[in-house]
């Protein structure tokens, strides 16, 4: 039998404490545990962002880290974005918008990545804003949209 | 009929709920009690499988049931639905028994209580193997000594096709030129980011089977399921309702397909397996690598008389020939060549089963063609865009018969074609080519020209090319008592926008707000029959179709309705912008919601009238609407790393009447990102024990944001089709199947001047470097 060990983390706002192996990772912590299934299992070797969720702040792949690595850490899912009466965050309704979308596979992680890009960068060129895409594997849209999503959110001050 | 929303790029349904992380894929699924399966597969590629102990595994602690091949012989095979001509035959247990055939192929299933203690028991199965001579090569696979893959055949040849009409003997008879070539296609394969996913809940005072799967085809794979595992179909029951991609990687049922439902029967408990992306790699269907010899018959004015050839298709351990007779089929393109004759070989080799992926082999065909094509032009001095001018089926020349392959509805190609070479700026192109050239840049450019098969497909059609099954989709409007609608359909969403596209029909056809449309997809009880799963090209088309008849029963009804409560005669009604009205007193009307209070009150309806508001269209298509598209690439090849850059690409397309833009360019670009992927990054490499070589994204390189072409533009033009009330085409493969045939196109005549003239592919640097070095010491 495995031995447990105590973790609490703040996801999406809420405590939670939990009693997890020490090798389960933060992935299926967050869908099997807490239910969040918004973050996708992609490749599971941290290529394809289909698990980014943001730690602290700051984009990671939720596959590669463990759960106990999250222990008093915030994270933030795309389920933590949409507001409590579900009001969709600004990048959730430039997606809808801009037709950035076909399966939706990729899109949480990839909505996560450009929360990270824009909390860095408010107003990041198109060379930036590609690269900074390229951490989040999509296989149905080919990018263009997702691009003009992005480029739609900067705000220019006049 | 209004068309308020068809044309629009209204939003999708779908997205609210897929930004928010509200989907429900399959592996979102969870149930009271769940149990977890993982899957021991071959380690080895061909081998004789002298015996499989699972006890230590059964004793582990959080182990429920471990199956092998053993208890699942005679019980569990998988079904053939593809059948070549000549086809042979073999037993395909759902688990290995006797012998191993690919690297991946299942040989155990363990059941847990969690699905880390399944994986982990998978180490503790032993199995002993007597490795045999494995053969990855389709020539190789072909030669008398190879070593076989199922004893009990002569060879290994699994399926035989003959693909031909007109006389091809004359034609090659006739020719001034004639220009033969061997075209590589290499492995690679659809690899959608969800991998495959089952979960089974067997309802057993019931005896209710409910089975939630990330599958193109709810309806088909229930009906499969039923007769596997011998449960009656009324009580089988497959949801998809988000699925992650497929792009024909769902398609074909897999072992584990019926594995999971079998055992959840069995244990009467919820069992859920979810594959790794490593287990992808070497478990879903591969595809692709097709090895063509093909030659072209011309004269010397440019008019092609023919084409014939042999397509070796390497389908792995498969039984099932699906993309090597799609390339045949596709040999003719859009052009008036009167001969064809194609041998098609699907020869079995040990690697992973072949299968779908977008296009199938009709990339291949129409690569294939027009490189021959630009093969004769360059002989006689002729402009590729010329050459092709020259022999495109003429407007006026529809409907058009071509040898070997199904009729033409309809085209306008030679003004597509213009759109395309205005938008891409064929004559500035050409000048710049020779611009850089001199400066001694690699640049070149690339046209390739194709014909798209669409809204598959007629039943009988089907049959005929031994799909085992029709072709039909089923669509079902009900207008509520209150007015709003909802339509239920056999399609599946996978990213391809279906939901919004009917509910685009459905209120064009009603008169209705968008909004007021709800439509309900992938459930196989709750929604009407589909023969054919979601592919093909087929879901607008087809799917549209459906519904668009189902909703014009439902306002027949309606009319009457109204006409009987306004006390008019059924033909003096109009219907328009939501109202019924009398012709002449227009102020006299009745919504539709207040026709449909009335048929649900039922007080006053016409004699004999059944109460109710709903119809549904089991719709078998008339023919395969054929839609048109012309690609055109700018490259550069970097002369020390060669390495690709796009530096321009143009897809001019005619999909007939476009239900929803935004649709259509999302299929298009997506889809040329894939080929970006299939020609300059991704390959499934073998070596010569069979063993996969590339088994994760970091050695399977697939297309990112920053790869995509510099500057990109689609133009269209619409034709519409004749074979459906929508004039409508499908064009969920159009951006594939040019792709390929431009691209290479472009790239060979970039690394002209370096005396390069291949046709194969992949296009990686690497393989361009040692292609070009060949040369060099050639």
């Amino acid at each position: 039998m495995s031995s447990k060990t105590s973790i609490r983390t703040r996801v999406n706002g809420v405590v939670h404490e939990r009693q997890v192996e020490a090798r389960l990772l933060l992935l299926d912590f967050l869908r099997s545990e807490l239910k969040l299934t918004g973050t996708h299992q992609g490749c599971e070797i941290g290529e394809c962002g289909a698990c980014t969720v943001l730690l602290n702040g700051r984009s990671i792949n939720s596959c590669q880290m463990f759960a106990i690595q999250a222990n008093g850490a915030e994270v933030t899912t795309v389920e933590g974005l949409t507001g409590p009466a579900g009001e969709t965050h600004p990048v959730q309704k430039a997606f809808m918008e801009n037709f950035a979308l076909q399966c939706g596979y990729c899109t949480p992680g990839m909505i996560l990545s450009v929360v990270d890009l824009l909390g860095r960068i408010p107003d990041p060129t198109d060379e930036q804003i590609r690269k900074n895409l390229s951490g989040n594997v999509c296989r149905c849209t080919g990018y263009e949209n997702a691009v003009k999503a992005v480029r739609s959110l900067i705000r220019r001050d006049a | 009929m209004n068309r308020k929303w068809i044309g629009q790029s209204s939003i999708r349904r779908e997205d609210l709920r897929l930004v928010t992380g509200q989907g429900q894929y399959t592996a979102d699924v969870d149930l009271p009690g769940m149990l977890h399966a993982a899957v021991l597969r071959s380690a080895h590629a061909h081998a004789r499988l002298l015996s499989i102990e699972a006890s230590r595994a059964r004793e582990m602690d959080g182990i429920v049931e471990v199956l092998t091949g053993h208890e699942v012989k005679g019980i569990l095979s998988m079904p053939l639905v593809f059948e070549a001509q000549q086809q042979k035959e073999a037993d395909r247990p759902c688990l290995a028994v006797g012998k191993v055939r690919y690297v991946g192929e299942p040989l155990a299933i363990v059941v847990a209580e969690d699905p880390y203690r399944a994986e982990d028991a998978l180490e503790a199965i032993a199995v002993s193997y007597e490795p045999l001579p494995a053969v990855v090569d389709v020539r190789e696979a072909l030669k008398a000594d190879a070593p076989r893959l199922w004893d009990e055949w002569g060879d290994n040849v699994a399926a035989k096709s003959l693909v031909s009409g007109g006389d091809v003997e004359a034609a090659f008879r006739d020719a001034d030129i004639v220009i033969s070539s061997t075209f590589r296609e290499h492995r690679h394969f659809a690899c959608p980011l969800e991998g495959r996913a089952v979960v089974a809940d067997y309802d057993s005072a019931r005896g209710e089977l409910t089975v939630w799967c990330a599958t193109q085809g709810p309806y088909r794979f229930a009906q499969e399921l039923a007769a596997v595992l011998g449960v009656p179909d009324n009580k089988v029951r497959v949801i998809a309702r988000d699925v992650g991609g497929a792009f024909g990687a769902k398609f074909l049922s897999y072992p584990e397909d019926f594995l999971v439902p079998y055992l959840a029967r069995k244990l009467c408990r919820p069992l859920k397996w979810v594959e790794s992306q490593t287990e992808h790699f070497v478990s879903a269907r591969h595809c692709r690598e097709l090895l063509t010899e093909a030659e072209i018959a011309a004269k010397n004015d440019g008019t092609i008389l023919g084409l014939r050839g042999t397509i070796y298709d390497d389908q792995g351990a498969a039984l099932e020939n699906v993309k090597g007779r799609f390339a045949a089929v596709s040999s003719i393109g859009p052009y008036r060549i009167a001969a064809q004759s194609f041998t098609v070989l699907g020869v079995v080799t040990n690697k992973v089963p072949a299968g779908g992926y977008r296009g199938l082999g009709q990339q291949s065909g129409h690569w294939v063609r027009e490189s021959l094509m630009d093969q004769v032009a360059a002989r006689i001095g002729m402009d590729p865009v010329d050459i092709r001018l020259r022999n495109f089926i003429q407007p006026h020349e529809f409907p058009h018969f071509p040898p070997g392959a199904p009729p033409y509805d309809s085209g306008n190609y030679p003004v597509v074609l213009q759109k395309g070479l205005d938008a891409f700026g064929y004559a500035k192109w050409r000048a710049r080519r020779q611009e850089l050239r001199s400066a001694g840049r690699l640049v070149g450019i690339g046209l390739c020209c194709h014909t798209e098969m669409t809204g598959f497909g007629p039943s009988k059609m089907l049959w005929s090319i031994g799909i085992k099954s029709g072709g039909y989709v089923g669509g079902r409007v009900r207008v509520e008592p209150s007015g709003t609608v909802t339509v239920f359909t056999a399609m599946t969403t996978q990213g391809q926008g279906i939901e919004v596209v009917l509910a685009q029909v459905c209120a064009d056809e009603l008169g209705v707000d968008l909004d007021q449309v709800k439509v309900v997809v992938g459930d196989s009880s709750e929604c009407p029959p589909s023969g054919y799963q979601t592919g093909g090209s087929r879901g607008a088309v087809s799917g549209g179709t459906s519904v668009l008849l189902a909703a014009r029963r439902v306002m027949e009804k309606a009319v009457k309705i109204a006409a009987h409560c306004l006390e008019a005669a059924d033909e003096d009604l109009l219907h328009k912008d939501g109202k019924i009205s009398v012709r002449g007193s227009e102020d006299r009307f009745m919504t539709l919601a207040q026709v449909a209070r009335a048929a649900y009150a039922a007080d006053n309806l016409p004699r004999d009238m059944e109460p109710g508001l709903e119809a549904t269209c089991i719709y078998d298509p008339a023919g395969l609407p054929i839609s048109f598209g012309a690609h055109f690439a700018a490259v550069e090849v970097d002369p020390e790393t060669f390495k690709t850059r796009v530096l321009e690409y143009v897809i001019a397309h005619d999909c007939g009447v476009v239900i929803n833009p935004a649709n259509v360019e999302g299929q298009l670009i997506g889809s040329l990102c894939q080929v970006l992927g299939g020609v300059f990054s991704e390959e499934l490499i073998y070596d010569e024990n069979g063993q996969l070589m590339t088994t994760n994204l970091m050695n399977y390189p697939l297309p990112r944001a920053a790869d995509m072409p510099e500057k990109m533009a689609i133009v269209h033009a619409e034709t519409p089709s004749p074979l459906n009330p929508l004039g409508a085409k499908g064009i969920g493969e159009g951006g594939t199947l040019g792709a390929y045939g431009a691209l290479a196109a472009a790239v060979k005549d970039a690394l002209a001047p370096l005396g390069y003239s291949l046709d194969e592919f992949p296009l990686t640097s690497s393989k361009l470097h040692e292609r070009v070095r060949a040369i060099g010491r050639a």
